[in-house]
This record gives C-alpha cells, structure tokens and sequence, in this order.
C-alpha cells in the first residue's frame, strides 16, 4: 500500500508543477499584464522610436486610482496604448473598443460615397466584393471597399474580359481599410506576367525589442488565368488604405503598368495578433512587420505616384477629382 | 521490424534468449475516462485554462521472441520481451480565469517496447522505451489572426511498468502502475511570435523543427490501473488513473499540458498459437 501511496503522491506532485500565472483581476495586474504583452511582443518600438519604459512610468502611478474593471481603468490602458500610434493596436472590452484612428482622421477624406453613385450609377455590374462598369469613355472603373469580401477567379476573368476594349481600368480602393493577404495576392498576380518580390515580411524570435527573424520575402507569382498586363491600371488610394490595402499598393506599385493616384496611404505595416488580459479584456497588436521591397517600413503608409486630392468645387458639381485625373491619365 | 523496435534495442542493448513455440496471450485493450485539464500556451495567452477533459484510449501488449521473426510464441508469463502499442485520444475544453475559452485536442500513438527484469510470485517489473508520434492542437476562441497552435511531436523515451498480483474477494486481481518519460525527439514550433499565415501560407518554415530533450520537452505519462478479471483467462474490467504531462520551451513559447483521467476500461484476451 505504501508503493501505491507514493505513486498517487508523484502523480499530485507532477499535476502542481506548473508555473503560476497571476490571474487578478486587480488594475495593477491588468495594467502590467498588458504592458508586458506588448513589451515582448509589439514589433514597432523601435522603427517609432517608443521608450516603452518610460510609458510604463507615465502612466503606472495613474492606475492605483482606478478600480478594477472599470471604464476608467480602460480609459487609461486605451491612452497608454494609442502612444503606439498604431491603427493594429486595439483594446477590446465588452462596453467598448480603444482604437488610434489618428491615421486617417487628421487628414482629408479625398473619398466621397455620394460621388461614386454618379460613376457607377445603378446598372453596374457586380462580381463578390467588386462592382464594376464601363466609364461614358470606355474606361473601366471597379471599386473594391474590403479586402475581407472574396475575389472569385471566374469573376475576375470575366471582369478582365468585360474590359478588353477599355483603354485600361482605374481599380477604385479609397476607404478599403484592409482584410485578408490572401486576396491581395489573388487580385496582385493579375497584373503581372512575372514572379516578383512584392514585400518582406520579419517576425520577433524573442521578447527584447530588437529580436528579430531574418526578412522572408513574399513574392506575387503570375495567374495563370486571364491577366491584364497590356494596358494602364490606374489605383486610387486616400489615407483610408490600411494594413492588406496597404500590401496591396505596395505591391502594385512596382507593376509597370500600375500607377498609384490619390493620396498617401495609411500604413498597417505589421501582422496584427490578439492576446487577452487577466480580466477578459482582449488586445490586438502588431507583431510582425512588413517591409516594401526596397526593405522600408511601410507601416506608415504610402506615397502615390501621381498626387490627387478631392477638390471641393468639383465635389459640389459632383464630379470625383482623382477619378477624372485617373480617368484622362488613361486616355493620354 | 520496426523503426521503433530498432531503435530501442540499439539504445539498451539488451540480449534475449529464444524458447519453444506454445500458445500464447495477446490482449486489447479499450478505455473511456472523464477528467480535468490544465491548458497553457503563452504563443495564444498569458492566461491559464482549466477544464473537463475527455480521453479514449486502445491499444494491444503482445509478447514477442527475437529468436524467432514474426512469432509471438512465448507463453505470456514466461516471455521476457513485450510489445505495447497505445493509441490515446485526448479533448479539453478549457476556460481561462478571464472567462475565455480554449479547445485542445491531442492524438498520441506510441510502441512500447519491454523487457521484463523482476518477476516474482506476486509482483514484476519491466522496462523499456517508447517512441511516440502525437500531434493536436489548440483553439483559442477570441484570438483574430492567431486563433491557433499546433503540436507535433516524435518522442523517444524510457517507459517502466511494474505489477502487482493479489487476491481480493477470492479474485486474482493485478495492480499496475506504468510510467513514461521522452528523452529525445523532434517537435514542430512556430518561432516567437511567428504566425501559421507565414509558415503555411508564405511557406518560411525555418527553425520550425526543434530537437527536444528533457530541458525544454517534460513529457510524461503515468497509469495506475486495477484488473479486475471478469471471466477467467479472457477479460477484464480496468480501472484507471491516467496523469499525462507535456511541458515545452520552444522558440520562447511555452506550453504546459496536463490532464488527469479516471477511465474505466476493458481488456480481451485472446489466445495466438
């Protein structure tokens, strides 16, 4: 029996050893755990030049006022992490969901729904998250809001094919603030006849801020379906472009029959990933940054091509200022 | 012979005598256990999950004699080898002190082999080594891009079993215990903060592979079993306590893994000529 007793007591003594996590509920505790997760894992402290420490400082004397759980304790989390500047960087509770909108806020729209209306009218065509139709001239105008909407393959030949006689098309992505990487690729190897390095992407192999994986490039490898390479492809861009719209301009850029028109995007650089605090609170952070191909952060957005803003005259005449710039830039 | 079968006897070097050709005992075995989970991996959250967990288990222990390939003639009793193969089935639905919940899922198949060193009257013991094949996985029900992990593993290790035979209500009964621990191995690991878009779907699947070895993979099993026969010589019913641990330090991602199981089983035997 004393055999027995010793086997069950090994089996108990194994099943206690893990390591304690401290699972409070308390401030102090979701205020550290949050800073934690992202002092080891938040990829963009140094390409922003952040002192992570010195935010911890900043604002750990402020949290032993707030109570647990409440709205003033997540107010503070929320400004502690919108010093990141950064539109991956999310804190979510059940009352509400702390973003840094900065990115596009401060700047002018250079997008007007009402306006669209005036371009594609009623009897335009749809194709899953594409509509499409052929411009009074002949050129062709798809608008694409999310990357999040599916791109079919037999859409896109069909839509490719609906455009043969066009001039060359003006893929609209203005107010498209991301969605998944795996579109991107879809739509990008359309427009290319060769395999390219469209971007590189890191990602952090430790906790210290400076630990990182070699760059891994991404390539964009041709369709081998219906391609459209031989005429103008123009992309219209604002500052509303982020995260998988921004992989996408910067990968577009590089096509030579590609021109970018508009305004700067808004960046998203980094592969964003979630984690959870002690209280049910959830963060979303950047995690793995990407780089055009030049090897540059594109986390703070990118410059067009050709530079266009919306002109408040023609927004009142309802006229689009960077479709028509886009539109002649086509017919030159 | 098997990768496995090879492996182990290069590693204890151990001989064996042959013997006559008589009728043996192989025995199936099935069980069904409920229990609780322990679930943390630190690459999905730093919080804890506890919770119910499932298993079901199968697997056969047939005597073996080197002298003779393909045989199985040893009389059970008398055979100094045995071959154990085991097949577990393990889910944990896990619930985090935050309210979140987790999924983990593991399948593990492994080949015992065992040499049997004591075998007295009423006790005995064996010892040998294992290699097992598992993978599985967990699903973190909150997370956005990175809502899963993956576990693959080959382990090598040392296994020991000892029983112990007596009389209860004039029934023979035999009370095993049967521990396992991997020395070596490899185990799939995602880098840091690595995501599955970039190994799957980019396909950068450098570093992903690691060797283990006791300092960064403790993985263990313990069985406590009580064999109550239920006809002579034929079956059994089987009462279990199956502790499983797998604790990993990969890449700066660390995991921990445990569930105990109360399981309640079956054991045919069948007689092999």
């Amino acid at each position: 029996m004393k055999r027995i007793a010793l086997f069950l007591l090994l089996m108990i003594g194994l099943q206690s050893c893990r390591q304690e996590v401290d699972t409070s509920t308390d401030s102090r505790v979701v205020f550290e755990s949050l800073w934690k997760i992202l002092d080891e894992k938040y990829c963009f402290f140094e390409a922003k030049n952040v002192d992570w420490n010195e935010i911890h400082n900043k604002y750990a004397y402020r949290v032993d006022t707030t109570r647990a759980n409440s709205v003033e304790l997540f107010n503070l989390l929320g400004e502690m992490i919108c010093e990141l500047k950064d539109g991956h960087v999310n804190l979510y509770a059940a009352h509400n969901v702390v973003r840094y909108w900065k990115w596009f806020e401060d700047y002018a729209p250079n997008f007007n729904p009402n306006l669209e209306k005036n371009y594609l009218g009623t009897d335009y065509l749809i194709s899953s998250g594409l509509n499409y139709k052929r411009l009074d001239d002949n050129v062709g105008y798809i608008t694409y809001r999310s990357f999040s909407s599916s791109i079919s393959d037999a859409g896109l030949d069909y839509i490719f094919d609906y455009f043969r006689d066009s001039p060359g098309i003006i893929i609209d992505i203005r107010d498209n603030s991301g969605g998944n990487l795996s579109n991107v690729d879809k739509l990008a190897s359309r427009f290319t006849d060769e395999k390219i390095t469209s971007t590189y992407i890191r990602h952090k192999i430790g906790p210290k801020h400076d630990e990182f994986s070699d760059f891994y490039p991404i390539y964009v490898t041709p369709s081998p379906r219906h391609r459209y390479t031989a005429k103008k492809v123009v992309i219209l861009t604002n500052r509303t472009c982020y995260s998988a719209t921004n992989t996408f301009v910067s990968t577009m850029r590089l096509l030579p029959n590609v021109t970018i028109m508009g305004d700067r995007t808004g960046g998203g650089g980094g592969f964003p990933i979630s984690s959870s605090l002690p209280n049910g609170w959830n963060v979303r952070f950047s995690s793995c940054p990407t780089y055009n191909s030049a090897f540059e952060h594109i986390e703070e957005g990118i410059e067009p091509d050709i530079k266009v803003f919306l002109d408040e005259f023609d927004e009142i005449k309802g006229i689009d200022t960077i479709i028509e710039a886009a539109r002649s830039f086509i017919k030159k | 012979m098997k990768l496995s079968h090879f492996l182990l006897i290069a590693m204890f070097s151990l001989s064996w005598n042959a013997a006559a050709q008589t009728p043996v005992l192989k025995s199936f075995d099935w069980q069904m256990g409920v229990g609780s989970g322990y679930i943390y991996d630190d690459y999905l959250s730093p919080l804890p999950y506890q919770g119910n967990s499932l298993l079901f288990s199968c697997g056969t222990t047939k005597p073996l004699n080197w002298s003779i390939p393909d045989s199985l003639s040893l009389p059970f009793k008398e055979a100094k080898w045995s071959n154990q193969v085991q097949f577990s089935l393990n889910t944990v639905y896990g619930k985090s002190p935050a309210g979140s919940r987790l999924l983990h899922g593991n399948v593990d198949f492994r080949d015992n082999l065992m040499r049997q060193l004591i075998d007295q009257q009423n006790w005995s013991v064996s010892l040998g080594g294992f290699l097992a094949l598992g993978g599985g996985g967990r699903y973190c029900l909150v997370n956005g891009n990175n809502p899963a992990s993956l576990d693959v593993y080959l382990d090598l290790g040392i296994t020991g079993l000892t029983d112990y035979r007596f009389n209860l209500w004039n029934k023979p009964m035999k009370l095993s215990y049967q521990g396992s621990f991997s020395l070596s191995g490899i185990a799939f690991s995602p880098e840091y903060a690595e995501s599955y878009y970039e190994i799957f779907y980019l396909g950068n699947k450098e570093n992903v592979l690691k060797y283990t070895q006791p300092f960064n993979n403790e993985h263990w099993r313990q069985l406590l079993s009580l064999q109550i026969p239920l006809s002579k010589r034929k079956s059994s019913l089987r009462l279990n306590i199956q502790n499983d641990g797998h604790i990993t330090l990969y890449n700066n991602i660390r995991t921990r893994v445990m569930t105990t199981h109360f399981s309640v089983g079956y054991i045919r035997y069948f007689n092999i000529l």
